[in-house]
């Protein structure tokens, strides 16, 4: 009997343990599927630890600008991740709406990271959520467009089962289930109405023609020489720097940072890394390599050079990189870089813009000071600088670190540069002699003045 | 017997003009002519002792001499300043001189040589531009002539550079004679640190511009 109830309460404890675990540990669900992946409890997907933006309750995630991206992938996929058939970035996507068999991932990051070229620039995700909409096989619902079907019934409303695929019975051959309406004639093609007939063409005795001289048939009419397509403007920019390897890891590191930089006419032909400890390199390829032999926050930056030899640079070409600190690291702190990021090389009055890097791996800098050569000193918390040059000239600016013990360092090597303000181009180099009429003249002088005594013994008795 | 009274135009003529042309002419020889005879007769005279009796000073010639080259270091001007041992050119740097400026540079050129506003501070990299008389009517005894034996510079001469106390020597690579209108040299990129020294030629003219080019090197 006693072994009947402790064989009953061991299966009793098991069972609640059971049911505890199953409670605690299951995935979150939404809909008909369920989460995957969840920021904050990752693959574990119980709830959403950050909340900055994703609500599971609603399957919606939102953000105060165009900062949302929604991603629908085939399946589930085994890394509880979807990165395919991306949305564009809006304020707001929702997990409503999706078919069953469907991985959807919706993030929600800094900014927009797409930039007007459709290139992925440096963000910073906030927050997501991955869900799997659930196996159609053990769904009951219909499915959805060119899903596969073997009956009408099997497809959601307003589809027919047309040759094994869910379709639009009103256009049966499309699998997009989109309708698309008659595709307009071209010029002279045959038409009832103007509305048949491509854009800037009207119908005219059945035919489309341009409506200036409807009765050419090639639709094109005599008039100004179109003006050319301008050739578009030589451009090129640095667009971004990521750290793509080794961040947050412990000293000595080896980061790998790759820089993305366009030149619409040519090629880029190096890029110089500035990695934030003080150390420089310039290659050819966009990927390196650099290892730090000291923990902290580094400001690393790259300038790419154009097809035709101008450095660029921009505040997106710059990242920073940590390296966590070894407890038997000694102190070590230094001011690394002084960059001058515009209004060199101008006339006066220009404002220039400054950058300074440096670190402190035992705390952190805790001061920024430049010397800006014209006599005025700033010092701040922050590393940018703007100061304005009235007076063309050549100055040295020189930048300056505190670190946590309260000690300035830099002023000199890499932490100094030069800020040219011009003056007018020179068109003439400077008289640096004695006027050669003054010359010429009192050669000549000399000569009159000896001609006239001469003359004067003569003259004069 | 009568009285005839003479014109004053003679009198004019054969009295007063000759004095006032000799004394033009005498103010031109003394400031302009005399200078450039004393430079180069001391130019002449020390590389008549260097070359022939292998000395710098008459005593030299009887006395042995101990010769240590001090590499600038005995300059007077080793704040803002420049001196080339073979020319003897030791001279003050004004720097940052507006060169589109007559009147900013005359200023400046009474005191020293002027170095173009815009152009390169030594151990900034590009090309730095000094320029000075080879010859001015103005009585500013040590400095009327100061860059007048440019021309004697050749290929290797040394010449340092001082700025704000620190030393920076450049070895000369070219000399050039140029329009005063060509400016050519100055939008050219220069991949070692330069400096180009200009004067004008020939000396008591503005005909021609002398440039002498010198190059950085590590001391």
């Amino acid at each position: 009997m006693k072994i009947f109830q402790s064989f009953f309460s061991i299966l009793l404890f098991a069972f609640v343990v059971l049911i505890f675990a199953t409670q605690v540990y299951a995935n979150l669900k939404y809909g008909s599927g369920e989460y995957v992946n969840i920021c904050g409890t990752g693959l574990a997907a119980t709830e959403n630890k950050c909340n900055k933006g994703c609500d599971t309750s609603s399957g919606t995630c939102s953000a105060s600008g165009n900062y949302v991206v929604k991603f629908t992938c085939n399946g589930r996929t085994s890394d509880g991740e979807c990165r395919s058939n991306e949305t564009s970035f809006s304020t707001s996507q929702s997990l409503s709406g999706t078919t069953c068999g469907k991985t959807v991932q919706i993030d929600v990051f800094d900014r927009t990271c797409r930039n007007q070229y459709g290139q992925w620039e440096t963000c910073a995700l906030q927050d997501y959520i991955v869900w799997y909409s659930g196996d159609c096989s053990t769904t009951t619902t219909q499915r959805s467009c060119n899903e596969s079907c073997s009956a009408n019934s099997d497809c959601g409303s307003g589809l027919t089962c047309y040759s094994g695929s869910c379709r639009n019975p009103s256009c049966a051959s499309q699998s997009s289930c989109q309708c698309s309406p008659p595709t307009p004639s071209a010029c002279n093609g045959s038409c009832a109405t103007n509305s048949d007939c491509a854009s800037g063409l009207v119908c005219r005795s059945g035919y489309c023609r341009n409506s200036i001289c409807d009765w050419k048939t090639s639709c094109q009419c005599d008039g100004p020489t179109p003006t050319p397509t301008p050739t578009p403007e030589y451009k090129s920019s640095c667009d971004s720097l990521q750290v793509v390897g080794g961040n947050n890891s412990n000293v000595p590191s080896t980061v790998t940072l790759r820089a993305r930089a366009s030149d619409n006419k040519g090629s880029i032909q190096r890029y110089r890394y500035y990695f934030g400890d003080g150390k420089q390199e310039e290659i050819t390829s966009v990927e390196i390599q650099h290892k730090y032999e000291t923990s902290g926050s580094f400001l690393a930056r790259v300038d790419a050079q154009d097809s035709r030899g101008n450095w660029k640079s921009s505040s997106s070409c710059e990242a920073w990189v940590y390296v966590n600190s070894s407890p038997v690291e000694s102190f070590k702190s230094d001011c690394s870089n002084l960059f001058v990021n515009g209004g060199n090389n101008n006339q006066p009055p220009t404002t220039v813009q400054f950058t300074l890097t440096g670190y402190d791996n035992k705390g952190g800098i805790n001061k920024y000071k430049l010397d800006f050569g014209n006599g005025i000193v700033k010092e701040t918390d922050g590393n940018t600088f703007e100061q304005r040059y009235d007076i063309a000239g050549t100055y040295v600016a020189r930048g300056y670190i505190r670190d946590n013990k309260g000690t300035w360092k830099g002023g000199t090597g890499s932490c100094s540069q030069t800020v040219y303000v011009n003056t007018k181009p020179l068109t003439q180099q400077p008289k640096t002699g004695t006027p050669t009429l003054l010359t010429l003249g009192a050669i000549g002088s000399g000569f009159m003045g000896v001609l006239l005594l001469t003359l004067k013994k003569r003259f004069v008795a | 017997m009568k009285h005839i009274s003479r014109p004053n135009i003679p009198r004019f003529a054969f009295f007063i003009l000759p004095i006032l042309f000799l004394g033009f002419s005498l103010y031109w020889f003394a400031t302009v002519f005399l200078p450039v005879v004393f430079l180069e007769t001391q130019y002449q005279y020390r590389q008549v002792l260097l070359e022939v009796f292998h000395t710098t000073s008459l005593r030299g010639i009887f006395i042995p001499e101990f010769r240590v080259d001090l590499r600038g270091r005995a300059a007077q001007h080793n704040v803002n300043g420049i001196y080339i041992p073979k020319v003897q050119v030791d001279a003050e740097i004004i720097y940052n001189v507006d060169p589109n400026d007559q009147n900013a540079y005359t200023a400046a050129l009474k005191k020293g040589i002027a170095h173009a506003s815009g152009t390169a501070l030594p151990d900034s990299g590009g090309l730095g531009y000094y320029f000075a008389h080879s010859t001015t009517p103005n009585l500013v005894a040590q400095y009327n002539a100061v860059f007048y034996l440019l021309g004697k510079l050749e290929k290797g001469d040394d010449v340092f550079v001082w700025h704000q106390g620190k030393r920076f020597m450049y070895k000369v690579t070219e000399k050039s004679l140029t329009d005063p209108s060509d400016v050519s040299f100055l939008q050219k990129t220069y991949e070692e640190e330069t400096i180009v020294l200009q004067t004008c030629w020939p000396p008591g003219t503005t005909v021609k511009r002398m440039l002498v080019f010198a190059e950085r090197v590590e001391e």
